[in-house]
C-alpha cells in the first residue's frame, strides 16, 4: 500500500511526507528535549563528578582534583557502604517475599467473596499502597514511639516490657520492613487476584469436586499458572524496593547508628549532610549500576512473558 | 457443607481483621488530628472523644497554607505538562513510530534511573538555572520521572486502539491534529485518567525532590510534615492534621477511581 515500511499499528502518511514529519518532530521534541536535559545531563555530570574529589570545601576555591577511581575505592572499603548495600538487598528480597506470600493468602480469600464485598475489600486494602512511602512512614511513626506510642501501650498492658521499635538496631530493621510489607502487600494481592480471575473457572470447579483444600488450589493450580506474571510483578517490586528512601529517612534516618542505612540514605548523607559531592556521586553511579542490572532483568522477563 | 461454610466465614473474618489492622494507623492519625493536644498522648489511649478541628484551623491560618498551595500548584502543573507533552509524544511514537526503537528504548531506560541517583546533579542544574526554592524547579525535577511514565503508559494505550478507527477518520478527510483531538483522545480517556491519577499522586507524594530543591518558599506538604516530626517538641495534633491532609488525595482517588487504579497497577499483564 504505502512506500514506507508499515509497522503494526502505525499509519502511513497520507498527506505528504514533509507535513507528517513536521508533526512528528513537533510532538516529540518537547518530551525528548526535557528528558535529555533533565536526565541526560545530570547523569553525565554524575559520572564525571564521581571521578573527582569535589566537596563543599573545595568547590568555591576551585581546588578540587581529578582523582580517578579513588572514590570507588573509598566506597568499597567503607564497611557502612557495604552494609548499606547488603541491607538494601536484604530489605528488598525479604519484604517482597513476605508481600507475595501475604498477597497469595489475601487473594485466595477475597476471590471467593461476593462481588460487593470484593469491591469494598479491594478498595480498603488499597489504601496503604496508594498512600505511599512518605505518608506511610508518617502514619506509623507516632505508633512506634517508645513512651507515647499506642503499640507500646498495648504491649505494656499485656505485661511485656516496652519495645523500642525504632531505636533498637535489629528491631528497627524489622520495623522498617514491616512498614514496607504493610504498604505493598496489596499490590501483590492485586496481581494474584487478577491472575486467579483469568484462570478458567472450570479448573476451580474440578479442584473443588476432587475435594482439594484451598492451600492445594493455590500452590498446585494458581501458582504455576500465574508464575510468569507474578515473576514480573516480583521483579518490579524488588527493583522499586532497592530505591527506598522516604520511609527510612522519616522513620529512622538510617539509624540507630547505621543499622537501617540503605544505599539511598547513604548517598543522601554523604552528599547533602557531609557535602562530599564527589564521593556521593560515586555512590550514585554504583546505585545506578545496580538499578540498571535489576531493571534489565525485569525487561527480559516482561518480553519473555509477552512472547 | 457446614465445614465449608465455617471455613469461608473464618477466612472472611480474617480478611476483615487484616483490614482493621492495616487501616488502624490511618484511623489513628486522623483521630490524632481531631483531638485536643492533651488527649493525644494520654494513656490509656482515648478512642471515644469529641472531635474538634482546631489543629486544622491553626495550620491553615498559619504558615501552612502557602505550603499546601505549593503542593497543589506543583502537582497540578506537573500533571498538566506531563499529560500534554507526554500524550503528544506517545501518540507520535505509537502511530508514526517517531524516533524508532531508539526513542522507545530511551523512554524505557530513563525510567530505570532511581531518583536518588540524579539528586545531586539535578540540584546543581536547578541551581544554575536559578530555580532553587521555586515551584518551577520542583516541577522540572518531577518531570524527569512523570514524563517518561506518561509517554510509556499512553504509548501502550494508543497501541491497543485499532487502527481502523483512525483510517476511517482519514478517509473522511480529517487532518492529523483533528484526528488526534476529536477521535483519539475520547477513546483514550480511560488511559488518560489512569495516567493522570498516578502522575498526580507521584508528584503529590514526592518527598525527595522537594526536600533537596526547596528551602522555605516552595516547600511542599510532604517536606513540612517531616520537619514537624523530627523536631523535639512535637505538636502531635498538627502532625496528625498535616498527615491527614497528605493522605486525602490518594484515598479520595482510590475510592472514586478504584477500577482505573487497579488497571493502572496491574497493567494489562494479565489478560482477562
Amino acid at each position: 500500500m504505502s512506500k514506507h515500511e508499515l509497522q503494526k499499528g502505525t499509519i502511513s502518511p497520507l498527506r505528504g511526507r514533509n507535513r507528517t514529519l513536521a508533526f512528528q518532530v513537533l510532538t516529540v521534541f518537547p518530551a525528548v528535549a526535557l528528558v535529555v536535559l533533565v536526565i541526560g545531563y545530570p547523569v553525565y555530570y554524575l559520572v564525571s563528578l564521581s571521578f573527582t574529589n569535589v566537596s563543599a570545601f573545595n568547590l568555591l576555591n576551585q581546588s578540587y582534583r581529578w582523582i580517578r577511581f579513588r572514590n570507588y575505592q573509598k566506597l568499597f572499603n567503607d564497611p557502612i557502604f557495604l552494609r548499606a548495600i547488603a541491607h538494601t538487598l536484604g530489605y528488598a528480597l525479604g519484604t517482597v517475599g513476605v508481600q507475595t506470600l501475604l498477597g497469595f493468602w489475601l487473594a485466595s480469600a477475597v476471590y471467593r467473596m461476593s462481588r460487593l464485598q470484593k469491591t469494598l475489600v479491594t478498595t480498603l486494602l488499597l489504601f496503604p499502597t496508594m498512600v505511599a512511602d512518605i505518608a506511610g512512614a508518617l502514619v506509623w511513626r507516632p505508633l512506634f514511639d517508645v513512651s507515647t506510642g499506642v503499640l507500646n501501650y498495648f504491649i505494656k498492658a499485656l505485661g511485656f516490657s516496652t519495645v523500642n521499635f525504632l531505636g533498637d538496631p535489629i528491631l528497627a530493621r524489622i520495623t522498617v520492613m514491616a512498614v514496607a510489607v504493610w504498604q505493598w502487600t496489596p499490590y501483590m494481592f492485586l496481581f494474584v487476584l487478577a491472575g486467579m480471575e483469568s484462570i478458567d473457572t472450570s479448573l476451580y470447579e474440578v479442584a473443588k469436586l476432587e475435594g482439594a483444600s484451598s492451600r492445594v488450589v493455590m500452590t498446585r493450580i494458581v501458582a504455576p499458572l500465574i508464575r510468569p506474571v507474578l515473576l514480573v510483578a516480583v521483579y518490579f517490586r524488588i527493583t522499586d524496593s532497592l530505591r527506598v528512601f522516604d520511609k527510612v529517612f522519616v522513620l529512622t534516618g538510617g539509624g540507630p547508628g547505621s543499622a537501617t542505612e540503605t544505599i539511598s540514605t547513604y548517598i543522601q548523607r554523604t552528599g547533602f549532610a557531609n557535602m562530599e559531592y564527589g564521593l556521593a556521586s560515586a555512590g550514585g553511579v554504583v546505585m545506578l549500576g545496580i538499578a540498571f542490572l535489576f531493571g534489565l532483568i525485569s525487561l527480559k522477563l516482561v518480553s519473555a512473558y509477552n512472547d | 457443607m457446614r465445614l465449608a461454610k465455617l471455613r469461608s466465614w473464618t477466612s472472611n473474618g480474617l480478611i476483615w481483621v487484616y483490614i482493621l489492622v492495616t487501616l488502624f494507623p490511618i484511623y489513628w492519625i486522623v483521630s490524632m488530628s481531631l483531638k485536643p493536644e492533651g488527649l493525644i498522648t494520654r494513656l490509656p489511649p482515648v478512642f471515644v472523644f469529641k472531635p474538634n478541628i482546631n489543629s486544622y484551623i491553626q495550620l491553615l491560618s498559619g504558615d501552612f497554607l502557602p505550603i499546601l498551595l505549593n503542593s497543589l500548584v506543583i502537582s497540578f502543573s506537573t500533571l498538566t505538562i506531563s499529560l500534554i507533552v507526554g500524550t503528544l509524544a506517545a501518540y507520535s511514537i505509537a502511530r508514526y513510530n517517531t524516533g524508532g526503537e531508539w526513542l522507545t528504548l530511551v523512554v524505557l531506560v530513563v525510567q530505570m534511573v532511581p531518583p536518588m541517583v540524579i539528586t545531586f546533579p539535578l540540584f546543581i542544574l536547578i541551581r544554575r538555572l536559578g530555580l532553587i526554592d521555586t515551584r518551577l524547579g520542583v516541577i522540572l525535577a518531577q518531570l524527569t520521572y512523570t514524563l517518561p511514565f506518561v509517554i510509556w503508559t499512553m504509548k501502550q494505550f494508543f497501541g491497543q486502539i485499532p487502527i481502523e478507527i483512525e483510517e476511517a477518520a482519514r478517509i473522511d478527510g480529517a487532518s492529523d491534529t483533528r484526528t488526534l483531538f476529536s477521535i483519539m483522545l475520547p477513546i483514550a480517556m480511560p488511559g488518560l485518567v489512569s495516567a493522570s491519577v498516578f502522575t498526580f499522586l507521584r508528584s503529590w507524594n514526592d518527598f525527595l525532590y522537594p526536600l533537596i530543591l526547596t528551602i522555605r518558599k516552595a516547600q511542599t506538604v510532604t517536606v513540612a510534615a517531616s520537619r514537624f516530626v523530627t523536631v523535639q517538641d512535637v505538636l502531635w495534633s498538627q502532625v496528625g492534621a498535616i498527615s491527614t491532609l497528605i493522605i486525602v488525595p490518594p484515598i479520595l482517588f482510590t475510592v472514586l477511581l478504584r477500577r482505573r487504579i487497579v488497571e493502572g497497577l496491574v497493567g494489562d499483564s494479565v489478560k482477562g
